[in-house]
């Protein structure tokens, strides 16, 4: 799986670091140092985007920990990578799609909490 | 060798070394985990690490291993009486309990020799298939199910073994994008299938079978893969069809890169 | 502290047919081990996921060792080390010896690993690196954590696969 250089300039811009990663036939954009806002303050996190197919969802992200989300969530752990990678429940974010905005969809639950 | 092992002496000359030096991880000690655990007690494994982070509940007491009445009132965890099995067997054993999800205990998974893995989620065994080829782990999966027909009941299951650089759980059909994806949309626990002593039993024995012809040179092996069928209506463990894809016959596999080994973020 | 290594039996045997094969001049062929690392509870593990030979025209003729690899062979071991940039990668000068039982380096094996291992942390200053030799039955490895350090043993090397065989060194080995 390869990604176009603007798209992954595009998501350079929200961190500190992109690198592409893969485990088996899976494929990860590693965001290292993503921030956003989510309760009113700014958090810096490491984030996967997984833009293909897993567990049933047609794209998802990983973080590497846990965060508030009002209502039920479902948080699962996941190791990827060698290391543990936590997600929600949040599903029909397509793969056909800028990457950003595959992430900016992942998450707006998270960025508008308060 | 020990008068303890006198009787095993044929898996070979440094067998009881082997057996005590390989450090064994059995994820799930329920049905069939606390079998598995009460076995290689026996045969003189001696360096165990333990993952379960459940409780023991009443419905528990048909088919795990080494429970007693008496862990129904004190809740005791499962981990403890995995304990508490090998322990009596013997107490020089080295135990290391997770009374948890494995991921918090994954840092002590990467340095076990060999893992069992005994989970009722086909999410959780593909992660740990995920992980087992990472660092390296020969890994020994066990699974049973009871459906239901218009016929009646049928008792189903089976023994994986995979090795790093032969086929996978996924090469073999075990797991696939349906179950995976299908048990993935249902939140919330599995609990509550069917789960019986006797059959739990018997793929608990056939997987300790395989890790003993794996690690000991007692019998020659032609695959370090194998996936045993276990027809509990038939009353049969057979090898199963799936062995004669070419991909596994050939011991490819294309779902995982032997370049995929260690921690990608070691140097972080 | 404690360090173990895993290499799938597959990979140990494409570098015995490699090793075993016969050298115009050289009385030994070497070749490097490509490693990847992770931390434990309590250990240092070292993965081994690819092996490099060295072409026949890159050793150099010396008949006071079994075996000298040019500058050329260890630029190449070195660009492995450095792996686009990412300097992640162990690398492990691996040799055999004849005969089973545990095996050990010899003292010219030590004296010279001493004078080239450390210059792999040139290129990959934050990852171990290290030598190993096989024989017909296991393996025995010695691992640098830095480039200044001294060498230790590695306890465990693990052959995993079929067969699949522990080498563990014990105190005093």
């Amino acid at each position: 799986m390869t990604f176009a250089e603007s798209e992954i300039k595009e998501l350079s811009q929200l961190c500190t670091e992109v690198e592409v990663l893969t485990e088996g036939t899976l494929t990860f954009i590693l965001l290292r140092g993503l921030q956003f806002q989510h309760k009113r303050e700014l958090i810096k996190i490491d984030a996967l985007i997984c833009p293909q197919k897993h567990d049933g969802y047609p794209t998802r992200i990983f973080l590497d920990r846990k965060l508030e989300i009002d209502g039920t969530a479902n948080w699962k752990v996941y190791q990827f990578l060698g290391s543990n990678w936590h997600s929600w429940s949040w599903n029909n974010i397509p793969k056909e799609q800028r990457l950003i905005q595959i992430l900016a969809d992942h998450l707006s639950p998270l960025m508008s909490q308060v | 060798m020990k008068e303890r092992n006198s009787r095993q002496s044929f898996l070979g000359e440094n067998s009881e070394q082997i057996l005590e030096y390989i450090k064994v991880a059995v994820v799930g000690l329920g049905g069939g985990g606390s079998h598995i655990v009460q076995q290689l007690a026996h045969l003189g494994v001696m360096n165990f690490v333990l993952f379960d982070g459940d409780t023991f509940e009443e419905s528990n007491i048909n088919r795990l291993i080494g429970s007693q009445a008496g862990d129904i009132k004190n809740k005791t965890s499962k981990t403890e009486i995995a304990r508490r099995l090998v322990t009596s067997i013997n107490p020089d054993v080295k135990v290391t309990l997770i009374p948890n999800d494995w991921h918090e205990g994954h840092m002590e998974l990467r340095e076990c020799d060999f893992i069992f893995t005994c989970v009722d989620s086909y999410g959780e065994r593909n992660q740990l298939e995920r992980f087992s080829r990472r660092f390296l782990l020969p890994m020994i999966d066990i699974g049973m199910d009871v459906y239901k027909s218009e016929s009646g009941y049928f008792i189903s299951g089976q023994v994986v073994r995979t090795l790093p650089n032969e086929p996978c759980m996924w090469c073999l059909n075990v797991l696939n994008e349906e179950n995976v994806s299908t048990e993935a949309q249902k939140y919330g626990a599995a609990g509550g299938k069917p789960q019986v002593v006797w059959s739990n039993g018997l793929l608990a024995s056939a997987a300790v079978g395989l890790f003993v012809e794996l690690v000991t040179p007692w019998n020659s092996i032609e695959h370090g893969t194998i996936c045993l069928e276990y027809d509990g209506n038939k009353n049969s463990l057979t090898k199963s069809n799936l062995m004669s894809l070419p991909k596994v016959s050939q011991k490819i596999c294309d779902h995982y890169s032997p370049l995929d080994v260690g921690d990608s973020f070691f140097l972080n | 502290m404690n360090t173990f290594l895993k290499i799938p039996t597959l990979l140990l045997e494409t570098v015995k047919i490699d090793l075993s094969r016969p050298h115009p001049f050289a009385y030994e062929r070497v070749g490097f081990l490509l490693c990847k690392q992770a931390v434990t509870s309590n250990s240092l593990g070292i993965f081994a996921y690819n092996y490099i030979s060295i072409p026949d025209e890159e050793y150099v003729e010396d008949s006071t060792v079994g075996a000298m690899i040019g500058s050329k062979a260890m630029l190449r071991a070195l660009g492995l080390a450095f792996n686009e940039g990412k300097r992640d990668v162990s690398i492990f000068h691996i040799h055999e010896h004849f005969g089973t039982g545990m095996p050990w380096f010899s003292r010219v094996d030590l004296k010279e690993s001493i004078k080239f291992v450390p210059d792999f942390f040139n290129t990959a200053p934050n990852v171990p690196h290290g030598i190993l030799v096989a024989n017909e039955e296991h393996l025995a490895g010695q691992i640098w954590l830095s480039k200044e350090g001294a060498p230790q043993t590695i306890n465990t090397i693990t052959s995993v696969g079929i067969p699949y065989i522990i080498s563990k060194q014990y105190e005093g080995a």
